[in-house]
């Protein structure tokens, strides 16, 4: 599995890389801006600097968006090793941990466990589009501000690449 | 592929909540007793193929399988049945139990968001102590079905019409296939949702709708659980004589007779009768006897021979309903309707909506036209 381990001395000159969750992916065609938002994602793709789950992607194989705007990106995205063991039993152990997030009773495998992981393995900021008003331990970012994972809303994370693409 | 250093302990949680034997696991398996022993007691590994196998097997979710430790079991629901064949509840039915508490949690987390989005519960209560037949006298007349509507509905439309009914009162319904001489059906109440589930493998559509009112009547004693509609069990008894007594109003029934009673009605009278009120000929035995237009002991004398199960006919090749109309059956119109309601507030995302739906977002325009 290629990881992008924090070195202390690097962390902050090296550029962020963000790992998108479903929902945030699902909401981006919600924008009036959505055609800009895919451009700059596009680029970031490119850059490796955008990665997802092999989960994310499953989940979102079935909607429009997938086979027009991911479907040529499948590989560049998925830097995880999804069979790598350290990185499955770190998603075991989130999903002891945040039960209700990751449905551990229930019959379906979901994505946010993954995308926990991997954030917190490799130092890269998650991107979903939840809300953890009422829930948080239920949800993405309530579940990354509890163990300490940088999370940014589409809304945020949009600006944010914008923001240093106009700097460069 | 590499081995993963699982616990033992959670593969057998997981082999459990399922209700599972190890034989029966093995076997679903296709693999030795011995060998899943020794992936359950830690003597080996399985590789993550195995694992995925395990999870799609059991239908679990496969990152349950990595914990560290298994989850504590969950107190599962009320089990009232009580026929002497009952057997242990199987995996589809385990499944099925899981898939409406799921649910029933999603629309916890909905209302949670938006309480408008999720519709109030609206039912009445009833005692063990009250009469089944003033209860269903009573509920009878807050669904304001007369008996010449009941009579106009035939089939699947009056299933989907006593359902719709049943769910303007905030219950979900739904109608899962579960193996047909386990259960006839369950209800799950939570503080503000609840939900019937009736197993669509049941024998006739007036059976299916027999078990609606009867889980129904399990809500109102506050008594969810999982039923056999066996009659040893003093809750399941009851809720039999609310269902035949709602389905079959004792004037109705008197009206619809005219020889002298108690009489011992023929196959062919029950089956004439049964039709009248779209309800099972079981269900028209039952009331015979009770209200004393057939003698003691007709219930069982004449539906002995019925007790022979038949496994359902398969639906015959070509003419299989669209696949939202069988996810529609499925969820019922409540949920669907409250899953749409629910992406169109922004409450949920339209991922969570199609996960909850079980059925692709892009169908949805075509779902909301087919729910009017």
């Amino acid at each position: 599995m290629k990881r992008r381990r924090p070195n202390p001395l690097f962390q902050q000159i090296e550029p962020d890389v963000y790992v998108i969750d479903s929902s945030a992916w699902s909401n981006i065609d919600t924008r009036s801006d959505a055609e800009d938002a895919w451009q700059l994602i596009s680029a970031l793709i490119e850059d490796g600097r955008v990665v997802a789950c092999a989960e994310v992607l499953r989940e979102v194989r079935d909607e429009p968006f997938f086979l027009l705007r991911l479907h040529h990106y499948e590989v560049q995205l998925q830097l995880a090793d999804r069979n790598d063991t350290d990185y499955l039993m770190h998603v075991g152990k989130i999903t002891r941990e945040h039960q209700a997030m990751a449905g551990a009773r229930g019959t379906k495998t979901k994505a946010d466990p993954y995308v926990i992981a991997l954030a917190e393995l490799d130092n890269y900021v998650v991107v979903a589009d939840e809300t953890c008003k009422h829930r948080p331990n239920k949800k993405i970012p309530g579940v990354c501000k509890q163990r300490g994972v940088r999370f940014k809303t589409l809304e945020e994370f949009i600006a944010e690449v914008r923001a240093s693409m106009a700097v460069k | 592929m590499a081995e993963v250093p699982v616990n033992g302990k959670v593969l057998i949680w997981a082999r459990t909540i399922r209700g599972l034997s190890i034989e029966d696991a093995a076997g679903l398996l296709g693999v030795t007793v011995d060998d899943l022993h020794a992936y359950e007691s830690g003597a080996q590994k399985p590789l993550v193929g195995f694992l995925r196998l395990i999870a799609s097997k059991y239908r679990v979710n496969f990152t349950s399988l990595l914990m560290p430790e298994p989850l504590p079991l969950l107190k599962p629901p009320t089990d009232h049945r009580t026929r002497p064949d009952s057997k242990p509840l199987s995996i589809e039915t385990l499944v099925a139990i899981e898939e409406v508490s799921e649910a029933l949690d999603a629309f916890e987390d909905i209302a949670d968001e938006d309480a408008r989005l999720v519709p109030k519960l609206r039912i009445g209560s009833a005692t063990l102590q009250d009469d089944p037949e003033e209860v269903a006298a009573r509920e009878r007349r807050t669904f304001g079905v007369s008996f010449d509507m009941q009579r106009s509905w035939s089939g699947s439309k009056a299933r989907n019409q006593w359902r719709y009914r049943v769910e303007a009162k905030g219950v979900f319904t739904y109608m899962i296939p579960m193996p047909f001489n386990e259960l006839s059906g369950f209800s799950l109440l939570r503080e503000n949702v609840a939900a019937i589930c009736i197993n669509d493998n049941e024998f006739s559509e007036g059976a299916r709708i027999f078990t609606l009112f009867h889980e129904y009547c399990h809500l109102l004693l506050r008594q969810a659980g999982i039923s056999d509609e066996g009659d040893t069990n003093r809750i399941e008894r009851f809720c039999n004589e609310f269902a035949a007594c709602f389905l079959i109003p004792k004037t109705a029934l008197s009206e619809a007779i005219s020889v002298a009673t108690p009489y011992e009605f023929t196959d062919n009278d029950v089956h004439r009768l049964a039709r009248r009120f779209r309800v099972s000929n079981r269900a028209i035995a039952f009331r015979l006897e009770k209200t004393g237009l057939a003698p003691q002991g007709f219930y069982a004398r004449r539906t002995a021979p019925w007790d022979v199960p038949t496994e359902p006919k398969p639906i015959a090749e070509g003419s299989q309903p669209s696949p939202i109309r069988i996810r529609l059956k499925r969820v019922g119109r409540l949920h669907a309707e409250t899953v749409l309601q629910a992406v169109e507030h922004r409450a949920i995302n339209s991922l969570d909506a199609a996960e909850l739906i079980g059925l692709r977002s892009v169908t949805f325009p075509k779902l909301r036209a087919m729910l009017g």
